[in-house]
């Protein structure tokens, strides 16, 4: 009776899983943001940091020639 | 019931393969339908182990001694509570336990989200708890049948019949299922070859350091009433299980988050989170073996190796796509601040390993731990910006300043006080400068929410919620450290009793308690020879108190324990012992020590558990 049981349990997970694909519903795919997009909000966070530590008095930002390259590190680890 | 549990674990294999395979190839492909079938399956194996488990426990409350397991933790003779806790508190259920919920994990990874990230990592937790899954079925077998039924049931030991030391264990499982999840985030990114926002393994991570921290509270508690020394060899046995995991998770959230991370840093955070798995599962096996008792330091000191090279072969792999341009470590840098890190960490194991194993480990503490601040003073000195700039350097020389104030006015006789008061000086110095940045935070954060800025608000509010968590943090280490070195204030006395006679000690600022010895009684359980001694403990205004001390001798191991009697105060503790017997027939040695302040260290533990979860509400 037991191994009915345990049989019956084990073959409703399997439906339960693969219910979706019998079905045929149109699953999305998994989207990722690209590697772009996220390089571009880290960089959009680290410019927040930067401003915050030199408003808030904890970095010293040097002028620099070019590209705004940050002379200080961060301020919290 | 029970023969379903049994049978529910073969159900659950092929339903934690199912969710394996397809999450991890949906995590690969990116096909949402084979992720979510892998998800789904993950759920359905969760309920299934549920299923199992709670098979076993039937068998457990009504005592099917038909099972090897429950004749040797459960019996009629338990109330059905203590029945019930065999579920958790035995390897072979253990091995279970851990298994349903590493599956429990993975159902809820693929609620957490949809992306190839989170679909990896929930194949990834089903493999780890298809492991889980093997080990119970081939190894631990909780459901093995005996020949014949046993006539009687052992029960739990007397040892694990003790609610703090459930508390603790059960801690422990909470905080393997969060690091494996956290493990299986970083393998997920791995596989997935992707990298998202690692919030929710962070919050993992967090929530793993405080269930440690109340763990190794809930330790000290219990070495301190074993034994009524806080810290001694055997408390330190009782607590070092928890430490390697502990430091990690702990290393883990020092470490900078959110988006803006240079790749260091990314790397950093990736190994620590990898290394704390397989010691916190070295952690959770060496307390189920060791049943209450001292758990085999073999075990968790081979999880901690595991993870120290699991964790570096993580940070082996390609180099991450950080910002380094924006948030660069100036000086020394990198090498220097995770350097110095590891090297106090390292200390910390050395010294932890020192007091249980022996003094030849001893010597090397003092060099690591100078290496290790000499590595993170130069990598603060060397920025340039910042408060730490000027924190490290002042917290460094108050600190050696007051430690060889104390240490000449002590007539040059206590170093351990001198060094003591060296570490509260420089914690204390960090409290200080919390509670300064605190404030330029939170004046930040009040601009920000004025000026209607919300980008830079949430940031603002994120570095004041870690440096609030910070602030507490240090206060607690403070206090602790203070509880812990009251232990030299302590006042021993050592008398000969006889029945009747009485003792007076300082319970308090100003009480006194009068201890009187009421006789002695012999028992022979087994191979344990005990000795029970009865007192009474009598304050200004209070009922008088009836309370015991133990002298066991196990005949089998040859091996002496005493159990002294503890009577918990605020200001002070009473703790009463037997150091041994005098000539006359129920004479005794009585030792009666008044220990000032140790509550402190219930306060301190209590503060850097508040921390740990600030300091998660504080994830950005």
């Amino acid at each position: 009776m037991s191994a009915i049981l345990a049989m019956v349990l084990g073959a409703l997970g399997v439906t339960y899983a693969v219910w979706p694909s019998l079905r045929g519903a149109g699953v999305p795919r998994l989207a990722d943001e690209p590697p772009e997009v996220v390089s571009a909000k880290a960089e959009a966070d680290a410019i927040v940091l930067r401003d915050w530590s030199v408003a808030a008095g904890e970095l010293r930002v040097e002028p620099a020639a070019g590209r705004p390259r940050s002379p200080a590190g961060e301020s919290e680890t | 019931m029970a023969e379903l549990g049994e049978l529910c674990l073969w159900a659950a294999l092929p339903l934690l393969v199912l969710a394996a395979v397809a999450s991890i190839g949906g995590g690969w492909t990116g096909r949402g339908d084979l992720a979510a079938m892998g998800g789904r399956a993950a759920r359905s194996a969760a309920a299934v182990l549920f299923i199992s488990l709670a098979g076993l426990a039937y068998a457990l409350v009504t005592v099917q001694l038909k099972y090897s397991y429950v004749a040797a933790f459960s019996g009629f003779q338990e109330p059905r509570a203590w029945r019930l806790a065999a579920l958790w508190s035995g390897p072979a259920a253990g091995a279970l336990v851990f298994t349903f919920l590493i599956a429990g994990a993975a159902a809820l990874s693929y609620r957490l989200g949809r992306s190839r990230q989170g679909s990896a990592r929930t194949g990834s937790l089903a493999v780890l708890a298809l492991m889980g899954l093997a080990t119970v079925l081939t190894r631990a077998v909780p459901f093995a049948q005996l020949d014949a039924p046993a006539q009687v049931g052992s029960g739990l030991p007397l040892a694990v019949k003790d609610v703090v030391w459930q508390v603790e264990v059960l801690a422990v499982y909470l905080a393997i299922a969060c690091g494996a999840f956290s493990f299986a985030g970083v393998v997920g990114e791995q596989l997935a070859e992707t990298r998202r926002g690692q919030q929710t393994e962070r919050a993992a991570i967090t929530l793993s350091a405080g269930l440690l921290t109340l763990a190794i509270l809930a330790a000290t508690w219990r070495a301190y009433a074993a034994s009524g020394r806080l810290l001694n060899v055997t408390g330190l046995s009782y607590v070092a299980v928890h430490v390697p995991a502990w430091l990690l998770a702990v290393a883990s959230l020092h470490a900078p988050g959110g988006r803006a991370v240079p790749g260091w840093a990314a790397r950093w955070s990736r190994i620590l989170s990898v290394a704390f798995f397989p010691a916190v599962m070295g952690a959770g096996a060496a307390v189920l073996v060791g049943m209450g008792e001292v758990p085999p330091a073999t075990l968790w000191a081979g999880g901690f190796a595991v993870g120290v090279v699991s964790g570096a072969l993580s940070g082996m792999t390609r180099r991450e796509r950080g910002v380094e341009w924006l948030r660069r470590v100036p000086g020394f840098g990198a090498v220097a601040f995770q350097g110095g890190l590891l090297s106090l960490g390292f200390a910390g194991m050395v010294a932890v390993w020192a007091r249980v194993k022996g003094p030849a480990w001893a010597s090397i503490t003092w060099p690591v731990v100078m290496l290790g601040l000499a590595a993170a003073a130069a990598w603060s000195t060397s920025r340039p910006a910042g408060s730490w700039k000027r924190v490290w350097p002042l917290a460094t020389v108050l600190a050696v300043a007051s430690a060889v104030g104390v240490y000449a006015l002590s007539g040059w006789r206590l170093p351990e006080l001198a060094i003591t008061v060296g570490l509260a000086v420089a914690i204390f110095v960090g409290f200080a400068a919390d509670l300064v940045r605190l404030r330029a935070a939170r004046r930040s954060w009040g601009e920000a929410s004025s000026e209607h800025r919300p980008n830079e608000r949430a940031v603002a509010r994120a570095r004041a919620g870690r440096r609030w968590s910070s602030a507490l943090g240090h206060l607690g280490v403070a206090i602790l450290v203070v509880g812990l070195s009251a232990e030299t204030l302590a006042e021993v006395r050592t008398v000969p009793l006889d029945p009747g006679d009485s003792i007076t000690t300082r319970g308090g600022l100003a009480s006194e308690v009068r201890v009187t010895y009421l006789g002695l009684s012999h028992y022979q359980v087994g191979e344990l020879d005990k000795r029970v001694a009865s007192f009474t403990l009598s304050g200004l205004g209070t009922a008088p108190e009836l309370v015991t001390a133990a002298l066991t001798y196990n005949l089998a191991t040859r091996r002496q324990f005493r159990t002294p009697a503890l009577k918990r105060g605020v200001f002070s503790d009473v703790i009463v012992g037997i150091t041994g017997r005098t000539g006359s027939e129920e004479g005794i040695m009585c030792s009666v020590a008044s220990r000032p302040l140790a509550s402190l260290v219930w306060l301190g533990g209590l503060l850097l558990l508040a921390a740990i979860f600030a300091r998660g509400r504080a994830i950005s």
